[in-house]
């Protein structure tokens, strides 16, 4: 027994190394491919090498990527905003139908997973640029560690709006400072600095900072207390005060009810949320079926016939105002939750 | 026990002829395990060439210089053969630490986490993902190993102070086991979001991602030492399958090498623990299954558990990489998924024999 036992490292390499001899043994092997030689060009503004700063660790990028993988909705749409379709060879980690504006780009880009991707499943989309909205899959349990990515030559990019130093809140840290705009212009500033494409992402930052600038400029709701509910009807995850929410509520003037927890999605009881007698409800509209009261329609039907939250002012008189999840997360669908919010203003602000 | 009264009375072959046919089955195995970790390596989500995967491995165990992409190269040699051969040491050295466990407490439901083990590595995880104790220096494993052994600590204690023998360490175990649940739970409900939590419990389930080649020489050292210090007390678990008293008046230092083999396979749970999560179903039912196809000897029943938990987790992990991909299914899910069926099979396939 214990012969055998000591011969069993030496054993197994040989066995391994005969098997595959004798299964491959005369195929010979295969010529490694050379890097495309069609190189998509960018504008020519930013000068490799390049370093940045991102997420308390700085990244360096030789040349321009030419096959990026977006492990994010945000960041695929960024992405996409940008341009950059034609250097994208993969996506992944979907939560809502892409924005109908750049659905014709994505088209394009294969979907490599509706959720995370394995690490293989990434390799084998041959990446050289890897980007991420959350930290997560760059943690332990995620797709791979930005090191490891490193190993093969693959850089990588994680959101600033995920990042405080060099902790990612979606990894499992937590903010102490609140999220700014700033935060959701620099990720745009700094791909298109990347992938030399800056032209375009000032314009698109412009663009956005138009918009935002308007919808914000007509609407001040006047410090009207607020409840943004995500998701989930036995402990409602709710808007803490350093995230999206808050910003969404600093933006319009409402006035967050649970601006002082410092989670982004702290979850709450029902309890909490009556006595806080919030006068508007922001209402997550989630395109998922995961938890009861994702959709809109089912939590309108839970706060109109919930013993408890049947009789606040603000149900009874039909104060809602309905956002996508993307519109609610830090994204450049931001934008388009301040237009949102803008718009309930202007029609129903002033009635309580 | 039954088992081996019936096989006492059939034909009887000589002890030269047992021990050289015990040793050609256990080459077999070895060699079958071999085979299936290479067969692993060529299998995955991503499209590379066997051509592509036999020059890794030569490049890496021969020194060959063969080019191949860096990609092809990461794929075969630093994420499938990483895997699998871990997957293969989980397996060996769970089964390994349920045979030992369900001999020492005479109890067919012992698994390696029946003393505390897992839930003691999920605390100590989930104190350093979710609390982050420690500030980032220790990760989850050294988090889930110091928890593993803590737990298993005081499992012992209170083993030693409440009653003596099998059944009172079996009950401190599942006080152990719900004690440090409920710490867990607690410490997930009082400070941790969903995604804090979502990473820690996943890998909680049992979960090969990532693994490396420092965790292999990990997994395979730990579980060879195991192995060793089993088959070395082979006959003393033998002799505990009839009791304390039976054993002691053959010869064994019950107490103690009861403590000294509960220690090396809470040593060598909380390494694996540590390493790939609580991966379930391995380590209390693959020594019934070897049970049943070598009888109650733990000469023989030892070496077949190790390497049925080897193939059993190499393919059982093979399988649910390349079947659920682009996402992988977590192994503890597949441990069961494919093994019930597969065990209940056995058992049918017994029975009607008998």
């Amino acid at each position: 027994m214990l012969r055998s036992r000591a011969a069993r490292p030496p054993l197994v390499a040989g066995v391994v190394a005969l098997a595959l001899l004798a299964l491959t043994g005369c195929g010979a092997s295969e010529a490694v491919p050379q890097a495309t030689g069609t190189a998509t060009a960018g504008e020519g503004t930013t000068s490799y090498p390049l370093t940045i700063e991102d997420c308390g660790r700085r990244v360096t990028v030789e040349s321009a990527p030419q096959r990026i993988v977006s492990l994010d909705q945000n960041s695929t749409e960024i992405l996409l905003s940008l341009g950059l379709a034609d250097r994208m060879v993969g996506t992944a980690s979907w939560t809502d139908p892409v924005l109908p504006s750049l659905a014709a780009a994505n088209e394009r880009v294969p979907r490599l997973s509706d959720n995370a991707p394995t690490y293989e499943v990434l390799l084998d989309a041959r990446p050289d640029f890897v980007t991420a909205s959350f930290g997560r899959h760059y943690g332990q349990g995620g797709v791979a560690s930005r090191e490891r990515l490193a190993e093969t030559g693959i850089g990588s990019y994680l959101s600033p709006t995920d990042c405080e130093g060099d902790v990612s809140i979606n990894g499992g840290g937590k903010r102490t400072q609140a999220l700014t705009t700033a935060q959701l212009y620099r990720e745009i500033h700094d791909l298109a600095e990347v992938f030399d494409v800056q032209r375009r992402g000032d314009a698109l930052v412009a663009e956005l900072r138009a918009r935002a600038e308007a919808a914000t400029a007509r609407t001040d709701l006047d410090g009207q207390r607020a409840f943004f509910w995500f998701a989930d009807t036995k402990t409602p995850y709710v808007a803490g005060g350093l995230g999206s929410g808050q910003l969404l509520a600093d933006e319009t003037g409402l006035d967050n009810v649970f601006r002082s927890s410092r989670d982004d999605w702290p979850a709450v009881g029902w309890e909490q949320v009556v006595a806080a007698d919030p006068q508007v409800i922001v209402l997550g509209d989630l395109q998922r079926d995961r938890f009861p009261g994702d959709r809109l329609d089912d939590k309108i039907a839970f706060l109109e016939h919930d013993p408890l939250t049947k009789d606040l002012d603000a149900v009874r008189n039909h104060r809602f105002v309905a956002l996508h999840g993307a519109e609610l997360n830090p994204s450049i669908r931001f934008v388009d939750g301040l237009e949102k919010i803008a718009r309930w203003s202007a029609e129903h602000g002033d009635d309580r | 026990m039954s088992t081996a009264l019936r096989r006492g009375v059939g034909w009887r072959p000589s002890p030269l002829a047992r021990s050289l046919v015990v040793t050609g089955a256990v080459l077999v195995g070895v060699v079958a395990v071999a085979l299936s970790v290479g067969a692993a390596a060529t299998l995955g989500p991503a499209d590379v060439s066997l051509v592509n995967v036999r020059d890794v491995l030569l490049n890496h165990l021969g020194s060959a210089q063969i080019p191949v992409t860096v990609t092809d190269d990461a794929i075969v040699w630093q994420e499938r053969l990483p895997r699998a051969l871990v997957a293969a040491a989980s397996g060996a050295g769970l089964g390994l630490c349920g045979v030992v466990l369900q001999a020492l407490l005479r109890n067919p439901l012992a698994d390696p986490f029946v003393l505390g083990v897992s839930s003691g590595a999920s605390t100590g995880a989930v104190l350093i993902g979710v609390l982050g104790v420690g500030g980032g220096a220790l990760g989850l494993s050294s988090g889930a190993f110091v928890g593993a052994l803590l737990a298993f600590g005081l499992v012992l204690l209170l083993a030693r102070y409440t009653s003596n023998g099998s059944q009172g360490i079996v009950l401190a175990g599942v006080a152990g086991t719900h004690l440090f649940s409920a710490v867990t739970s607690f410490v997930v409900f009082a400070f941790a979001d969903a995604d804090a939590t979502r990473g820690v419990m996943f890998w909680l389930l049992g979960s090969l991602e990532g693994m490396r080649w420092p965790q292999v020489w990990l997994a395979v050292g730990t579980v060879t030492v195991g192995a060793v210090v089993t088959l070395v007390a082979a006959r003393s678990l033998d002799a505990f399958a009839f009791g304390d008293d039976v054993a002691a008046s053959l010869g064994v230092h019950v107490q103690r090498t009861r403590v000294l083999l509960l220690v090396a396979t809470a040593l060598l749970t909380a390494v694996l623990v540590s390493i790939a999560g609580a991966i379930g179903f391995v380590g209390l039912v693959l020594p019934h299954a070897a049970r049943l196809l070598v009888g109650e000897r733990h000469r023989r029943v030892v070496p077949v558990t190790i390497l049925l938990g080897a193939l059993f987790m190499t393919w059982v992990d093979t399988v649910s990489r390349v079947a659920f991909q682009p996402t992988a299914l977590p192994v503890g899910v597949g441990t069961a998924l494919v093994g019930v069926p597969a065990f209940v099979a056995l058992l049918v396939h017994r029975r009607s024999r008998s």
